[in-house]
């Protein structure tokens, strides 16, 4: 698994999702559980990073300068 | 009058010909026939109605500009000048527009492209790619003043704030519209190659108005696109060749951007149903049950220990018993043994011999004398009684 700070939100989300489902389960050991949990608060923690941290850029290129700048409409 | 020279008289026509303000300027209304597409690119036919026909000519730059396909029967209005052949004497019409007349060449001139595109497999199912769920960035090809893109905005920042947006300001009707469209979706490939959808479309119009949609040129770059298209043209009920073309089609602008993004909220409900304090009451209920579970096993271990241990107690005592038993005989043999064999020993004891009142002789250097021989006169020797020992002489021999 790639560094869990640099994982995107769609990669993070569904490694929460699969934890959180092999947790419910009940089909892991303790220690595999445990495991599965500590990975699961890393997994939430930088899904809820990205999400607070989101700021939505609208943005408009400029053909004829070739630069782009912040759409007002 | 004096006769002039055919070519002065031709040269006179085409002169008086370009004279003419309407002649210079001119909308034809026809049935294109005899159509010709030459190597060059030009495209020459013959406008024709029930009684009469022109011959036209339209030069390959302006076929480029074409907003449809030119087909035999096609009902078209053509605008450009009479211009004179003086080689021949004959006359055409120099055009610089051509446009569909009527809904029925609209209707002609949309299937015969569809079906050209189609034969030609820009529609193919296999060149159709998915779109990606969580999208970083969406490029939008569109008018920066129109519905759709105010649709859009709105739509995305609802769904996903993840999701930036660079719109590539076009025109989405009239002349020239599908050239920027074209250019819209082959500079955001361009300059934004890191975008993982596009929306190439515009709100609801006219069917003129939604020509450009139409278009040959707005097809193909669709196609071209490496970044997945997806068109959203007018209203549900508008479906246009660039429709077909894209790897979706959505029915309106709003439903390309409902289309391009995932719902965030449903995500956040899904990221907080797994929270670590919701996923901490699972791990918590495991150990809780896994704590029952080796409470209910260690119970039976110790019932099953305590049982094993009674019934090696007893096998213990009644093994103790057995050895006991087995030893005291045993030892009851033994001492039996011992006293008959101590019976015959007793028997065998010198001393006993002794007791009865016999003695035995020993030399002075302690070999037992047996025999009469073994002394001479004067050899001294011991004899041994029960109760001691006497030093005595040899004095001489009575045989007998």
């Amino acid at each position: 698994m790639a560094d869990k700070q640099e994982m995107t939100f769609e990669e993070a989300f569904q490694a929460l999702e699969k934890a959180a489902e092999a947790l419910r389960s009940g089909k892991l050991g303790l220690e595999e559980s445990i495991e599965v949990y500590d990975n699961s608060i890393l997994y939430y923690q930088r899904c809820r990073q990205i999400l607070d941290g989101a700021k939505q850029k609208i943005l408009k290129y400029d053909p004829t300068t070739d630069e782009t700048e912040e759409f007002d409409r | 009058m004096r006769p002039v020279t055919v070519s002065q008289i031709n040269t006179y026509i085409k002169r008086t010909l370009a004279a003419d303000p309407i002649l210079a300027n001119v909308t034809v209304k026809g049935e294109i026939s005899r159509i010709t597409w030459h190597s060059s690119g030009h495209l020459y036919f013959t406008l024709k109605d029930e009684a009469s026909s022109i011959s036209c000519f339209l030069p390959a730059d302006r076929v480029q500009l074409l907003r449809f396909e030119p087909a035999e029967g096609m009902e078209v209005l053509a605008t450009g000048s009479i211009s004179v052949f003086e080689k021949r004497g004959s006359y055409s019409l120099n055009l610089r527009l051509m446009e569909p007349e009527g809904e029925g060449a609209l209707a002609i001139a949309f299937e015969k492209l569809r079906v050209k595109l189609e034969e030609e497999g820009l529609f193919d199912a296999s060149h159709k790619r998915p779109i990606p769920a969580f999208p970083r960035l969406i490029g939008v090809v569109t008018s920066p003043t129109g519905a759709a893109i105010h649709d859009i905005i709105t739509t995305v920042k609802r769904r996903d704030p993840l999701a930036d947006i660079v719109l590539y300001p076009c025109l989405v009707q009239g002349d020239g519209a599908a050239a920027t469209i074209c250019e819209g979706i082959r500079v955001l490939n361009e300059k934004f190659p890191q975008a993982d959808v596009l929306i190439v479309g515009r709100g609801g119009g006219s069917k003129e108005d939604l020509w450009c949609f139409n278009e040959e040129s707005v097809a193909r770059a669709v196609y071209r696109s490496r970044i997945p298209v997806i068109s959203a043209v007018g209203h549900e009920v508008d479906i246009c060749i660039c429709d077909w073309a894209a790897d979706l089609r959505a029915a309106t602008p709003t439903a390309a951007a409902e289309a391009a993004t995932p719902d965030i909220r449903s995500y956040t409900d899904a990221i907080e149903m797994a929270s670590p304090s919701r996923l901490g009451r699972v791990l918590q209920a495991k150990v809780q049950a896994m704590e029952d579970h080796c409470r209910f096993l260690a119970q039976g271990l110790r019932q099953y220990t305590e049982s094993r241990l009674e019934d090696s107690s007893y096998q213990l005592q009644r093994l103790k018993e057995t050895c006991c038993t087995a030893a005291s005989q045993l030892l009851a043999d033994k001492s039996y043994a011992l006293d008959v064999l101590k019976s015959r020993i007793d028997g065998a004891d010198p001393h006993s011999i002794l007791d009865k009142g016999y003695a035995a002789a020993r030399t002075a250097d302690g070999r037992w004398i047996t025999d009469a021989d073994q002394l001479q006169k004067g050899d001294r020797f011991e004899l041994i009684f029960a109760n001691g020992t006497v030093n005595c002489l040899a004095e001489g021999r009575k045989n007998g």
